[in-house]
């Protein structure tokens, strides 16, 4: 028999993975990073599940481990690494996306990892500048101009495509 | 590029159909648990790292080959001689599969649990098929005339250069990048290095078919396995990622190199079977639980909805509409099934009751930005998922959006709103006015 503690986590990281998964994919830009990503937050979040299932929201907690253990992972050798090394990770196994959602995953692939977690938390999860400066441990000022950089890489980046041949 | 185009870019991204998850809470438990063992019994020296990069060992498939055939609500013949209309009719899909292999249906990617890909517009309709027990989907987009970049002359001459032509249409990207066989008698290509294949199914008009593979493919000897079943698969492991762009040599050195497994002539042949009987002209109105009884602002026009196949029908789950200056200003939404939770924004969101029901009632008013929505706490006349949203200012100005005002806001739109139940036979192909 699970114990209450396994059974809640269980309930809760079934109930939330499509969620956890896809800011994680956002975050890493290929299901299998994001995968690994969601693996490692939720082996965290069991340790502190306790701290966990008494906050304000299970929710906001998740997502906080999940986007520090998302840079503590881009701090690692290995993230550097292979930053170095591609261009664009995963871009052959893009099967499944529209050559729209390619262009947009580059484009984001293309951002330094603090300048894509502010995207993804103010325009995807919605979080207002201070709760976003909260979760990534920096000042309201710092994550308006990291919103700002952002904006412009992309905006740059994402420039019309042209089709050839046509 | 303002806030609320990223919104958008962030959400098509994050609504991509995902692969099944490889993430195992059993393994979470056990490493947590370990790590938790090791904190209370004084490892000083643990970290993160210790629970960092887990895998599953992923699930080999096979597709099954054998037919079926998919009875569409209306069938028409596909004619060997169509004039495809430059503009659909978004409450009638102009498209349907006409026939899928054994183990897909339309309605087991309707009930995958993210944002299926079942739409119509003016300029496109989007379907999909599954086989979740392998984890296979197939996307069909069928273009209206015109809305795609690309003559079947173009596409010849790419493909007879080897040169890979990028083909944009008004809802669809795709490069040639060989050549397939006919479809049906009419012109078609390989897109995407083998991901599908694009057809010109009436003059000047064009369609897709993608075939989409679960990751798990990724080991050796599930790489083995979809070869084996005929399928594309493109190299996933870490060792594998690519170290620049994608171009013609490189493909073909992967290729080379065992990285990345060309379509096989199988897979070749149920994608243009599938794709030869395809429904075109098809003429079953979407059903819509919902209906806005005022007729839309002046220059106003219904321009997309989705739907869910389900029993032989086209279930309708949301509509957009709006000015041309804002295409999906207004949308209206409500579907069967269970009702999810709204987001609640501390300084945006408020609850308001109306009709007995509990709303979360948003307000983002910002820069270049003042969109109104609605959310529905609980079923609405037990349906799921019930809300209005709508765009008050012109996107990226301050300027009012012409027609909002007139709307009423979103609360507006929703004292105008029937939603009419759970039962399809009530419901209504006039969503709007």
């Amino acid at each position: 028999m699970r114990s209450s503690r396994d059974a809640e986590f269980t309930d809760y990281v079934t109930a939330r993975l499509p969620w956890l998964r896809r800011v994680a994919f956002l975050l890493c830009q290929d299901w299998q990073s994001a995968d690994d990503l969601v693996q490692a937050a939720i082996t965290r979040l069991y340790t502190h599940w306790g701290r966990a299932r008494s906050a304000a929201s299970i929710d906001a907690y998740a997502r906080t481990v999940l986007i520090r253990a998302y840079l503590a992972e881009r701090r690692s050798a290995w993230a550097r690494r292979v930053t170095l090394s591609a261009g664009y990770p995963d871009l052959p196994a893009a099967a499944d996306d529209h050559e729209s959602r390619l262009d947009v995953r580059a484009a984001l692939a293309s951002l330094p990892p603090r300048q894509r977690a502010t995207l993804v938390l103010r325009f995807y999860c919605d979080l207002p500048v201070e709760e976003t400066a909260r979760e990534l441990g920096c000042t309201p000022g710092t994550v308006k101009s990291q919103t700002a950089k952002g904006l412009t890489a992309l905006r740059r980046a994402l420039a019309p495509v042209t089709a050839e041949g046509a | 590029m303002d806030e609320n185009s990223v919104r958008t870019l962030l959400e098509s991204i994050a609504s991509a159909p995902e692969p099944p998850p490889r993430v195992d809470l059993d393994r979470a438990r056990r490493r947590g648990r370990r790590w938790l063992w090791a904190r209370r019994t004084a490892a000083p020296a643990l970290t993160v790292a210790a629970v960092v990069g887990t895998l599953t060992v992923p699930h080999a498939f096979s597709v099954d080959h054998s037919e079926r055939t998919v009875v569409p609500p209306q069938h028409t013949s596909s004619p060997v001689s169509l004039t495809a209309p430059a503009r659909f009719d978004p409450l009638v899909p102009y498209a349907s599969f006409g026939w899928l292999p054994r183990g897909f249906s339309e309605a087991a990617a309707a009930s995958i649990d993210y944002d299926s890909g079942f739409a119509a517009a003016s300029d496109f309709v989007s379907l999909e098929a599954a086989a979740p027990s392998a984890g296979h989907l197939l996307y069909l987009e069928v273009s209206s005339r015109g809305a795609c970049a690309l003559t079947a002359a173009a596409a010849a001459r790419g493909v007879r250069a080897g040169a890979v032509v990028q083909v944009t249409c008004t809802d669809d990207q795709f490069a040639v990048t060989g050549p397939a066989p006919d479809v049906a008698g009419h012109p078609a290509v390989q897109i995407n290095y083998g991901e599908g294949i694009a057809w010109e199914y009436a003059p000047g008009a064009w369609a897709s078919l993608r075939a989409d593979i679960t990751p798990a493919a990724d080991e050796p000897h599930s790489r083995r396995q979809a070869a084996q079943d005929g399928w594309v698969i493109v190299a996933r492991s870490r060792a594998d990622r690519p170290t620049g762009d994608l171009t013609p040599a490189r493909i073909r050195a992967d290729i080379k190199a065992g990285k990345l497994i060309p379509p096989s002539a199988a897979t070749q042949a149920l994608l243009v079977k599938v794709a030869s009987q395809v429904r075109y002209g098809q003429r079953t109105p979407l059903a819509f639980p919902f209906r806005m009884t005022r007729p839309l602002p002046a220059g106003w026009r219904l321009t997309s909805t989705s739907f869910t196949p389900s029993g032989g029908r086209l279930l309708g789950t949301g509509v957009s509409a709006g000015p041309a200056a804002d295409r999906d200003a207004l949308s209206i939404s409500a579907a069967i099934g269970p009702n999810t939770a709204c987001p609640f924004y501390y300084g945006q969101s408020s609850y308001v009751t109306q009709g007995g029901v509990r709303w979360v009632y948003r307000v983002i008013d910002e820069t270049d930005k003042h969109v109104q929505s609605l959310c529905a706490t609980t079923a609405v006349d037990g349906l799921a998922d019930a809300g209005t949203s709508l765009d008050m200012n012109t996107p990226g100005s301050n300027a009012p959006l012409p027609g909002s005002a007139e709307l009423g806001g979103a609360l507006g739109v929703l004292a105008r709103t029937r939603f009419l139940g759970t039962d399809p036979a009530r419901w209504t192909a006039a969503p709007v006015g």
